[in-house]
């Protein structure tokens, strides 16, 4: 018999879970509506982001100054990646910037296994976020409801810029009609670059805030990544609402998956991606930012 | 307020412009005519540096522009209402109205709404749900918003209504009253002349024909010849 309390505590880990996945995955869109190109080295500095919040952590001695620090270091690393090796590539097929960002995908995995090695990383939680709350006799963690709140907060603060501010409306522009809003006076690659970075720092943010629930690993870039894809599909590439049902979804179905069904956990993400591909190929959410 | 000096560019290896020289005066309404595919949006685009241009150039308040990227044309105040109205679907009306950087000028956006009633009945309303006549009048009303001292137009009344042709012709009109110099490419003929001041034709990728708009409206010879009327 699976008691209440068990399906509570898998739920609300799989929120967590999810909304971990929907701050990569709402990069990956966000790139991908805004300059059409596939990022597949998006899960990479997720990971990266893991290896040197684990290093900053150590040296600053503090977790918060590590993830802020750890943000802007993986931001400005995105920031050198978009001008020096995306930028070319704009007005390049879809393959010639798969190529690339897959190339540099597999350099960054096989540099992070030569800087930091193979063995898994775990990051201490920190001392304010210690210990567990008991929700309706669900023993939760206190990490995973800080998981949850920030993950919420974030695509809260995400939404309403990109919906209820000019910033946000010249994205949106940007998204859907290029070239219309370089003709209104809008420096298009400058906008590129800034969202770029963005999707960038969420996705540090993101593979910091797992560090503790996840540990890191070389390998853990593609693994994130592939649900990220996953999710991006599933909701519809270039929905950010899409994306953040889909994150939930598929952050639940992992977590019970592994609990009640494990060798059938990722066997039901890829049926739900197929049915979604077959009934609705343009996935659950129209495209339409956010 | 804006000279093309033997304009040249290329669609990969196609050459659309072959030297296209004009120019618009200040306070001009200049009609650009010609046949489908003789290089119209062609020209607009290089205008607007939507395409680069191989040979020749281009002057917008007698400052060579050729080599400035898009943005920084619209923002020495180059207005663009596209072929195919370049409408966000995503963006609301109000949205679209508040995108353009803000360059001083007389077009509120009270006195958009003042020109352009059904856009502040629809002002809630994304791009997608707006009729076609109704997309036309955005497009131009954004593109004032900008208060653009050089407004560009391509074929502002393709797929509408006759009832909105007359409609975007009366815009026109009053746009005209406000001293603005404007570059109209456009097929149909009669709401042309009925707005320009001076017309030229194009064919094949350069200007074959140009005189007062008036003189155009008798000289069915070359209406016949030039444009297949």
């Amino acid at each position: 018999m699976i008691s209440f309390e068990a399906l509570l505590t898998h739920l609300l880990n799989g929120l967590a879970y999810g909304l971990l996945l929907f701050l990569l995955a709402a990069g990956l869109s966000l790139i991908f509506g805004m300059m059409d190109v596939i990022n597949l080295s998006h899960g990479s500095f997720f990971m990266i982001g893991g290896f040197i919040g684990i290093g900053l952590v150590g040296v600053l001695e503090s977790f918060w100054l590590a993830l802020l620090a750890t943000v802007l270091i993986v931001a400005l690393l995105g920031l050198v990646v978009e001008v020096a090796l995306l930028r070319p590539l704009y007005y390049r097929s879809h393959l010639d910037q798969i190529l690339l960002t897959f190339g540099l995908a597999l350099i960054l995995e096989d540099g992070a296994e030569w800087i930091w090695g193979t063995r898994i990383q775990s990051l201490r939680v920190p001392e304010a976020l210690t210990g567990s709350v008991e929700i309706f006799g669900a023993v939760v963690p206190v990490y995973r409801l800080a998981v949850l709140a920030a993950g919420v907060l974030l695509g809260a603060a995400l939404w309403y810029v990109l919906e209820r501010t000019r910033l946000g409306s010249i994205i949106r522009a940007g998204v859907a009609d290029r070239e219309m809003t370089a003709a209104l006076g809008f420096n298009i690659p400058v906008i590129f670059a800034g969202v770029f970075v963005f999707g960038v720092a969420l996705a540090a943010f993101a593979g910091f805030m797992a560090a503790p629930i996840l540990g890191v690993y070389p390998g853990l870039d593609f693994q994130v990544l592939i649900l990220a894809l996953i999710i991006v599909v599933i909701g519809g590439l270039g929905s950010l609402t899409g994306a953040f049902w889909v994150s939930l979804l598929i952050g639940v179905t992992q977590s019970f998956g592994q609990a009640y069904f494990p060798a059938a956990a990722a066997f039901i993400l890829y049926l739900i991606m197929a049915a979604v591909l077959l009934l609705r190929p343009e996935g659950l959410f129209k495209r339409r930012y956010a | 307020m804006l000279e093309l000096r033997d304009v040249h560019a290329h669609y990969g290896s196609s050459h659309i412009l072959q030297g296209v020289s004009l120019r618009v005066g200040a306070g001009e309404v200049v009609a650009l005519l010609g046949r489908n595919g003789v290089g119209k949006t062609t020209t607009i685009r290089a205008i607007t540096g939507l395409i680069s241009v191989s040979r020749g150039e281009i002057l917008f308040k007698d400052t060579p522009i050729q080599d400035e990227p898009p943005y920084r044309r619209a923002r020495m105040g180059m207005g663009l209402v596209p072929q195919g109205r370049g409408i966000y679907p995503n963006l609301s009306v109000r949205e679209q109205l508040l995108l353009p950087p803000d360059r001083n000028g007389r077009w509120s956006l009270q006195e958009i709404y003042a020109l352009f009633p059904i856009l502040r009945e629809r002002r809630r309303h994304a791009g997608d749900q707006l009729s076609g006549g109704e997309q036309q009048m955005l497009a131009i009303a954004r593109a004032l918003r900008s208060n653009p001292e050089l407004l560009l137009l391509d074929e502002p009344s393709e797929g509408l209504a006759p009832m909105m042709v007359k409609r975007v012709g009366e815009v026109l009109q009053d746009i005209k009253r406000q001293e603005l110099s404007i570059l109209l490419v456009e097929q149909n003929l009669s709401l042309a002349l009925s707005v320009a001041d001076r017309v030229y034709i194009m064919n094949k990728g350069v200007i074959v024909h140009e005189c007062p708009a008036a003189e155009l409206a008798q000289d069915e010879e070359t209406q016949h010849r030039l444009l297949g009327v």
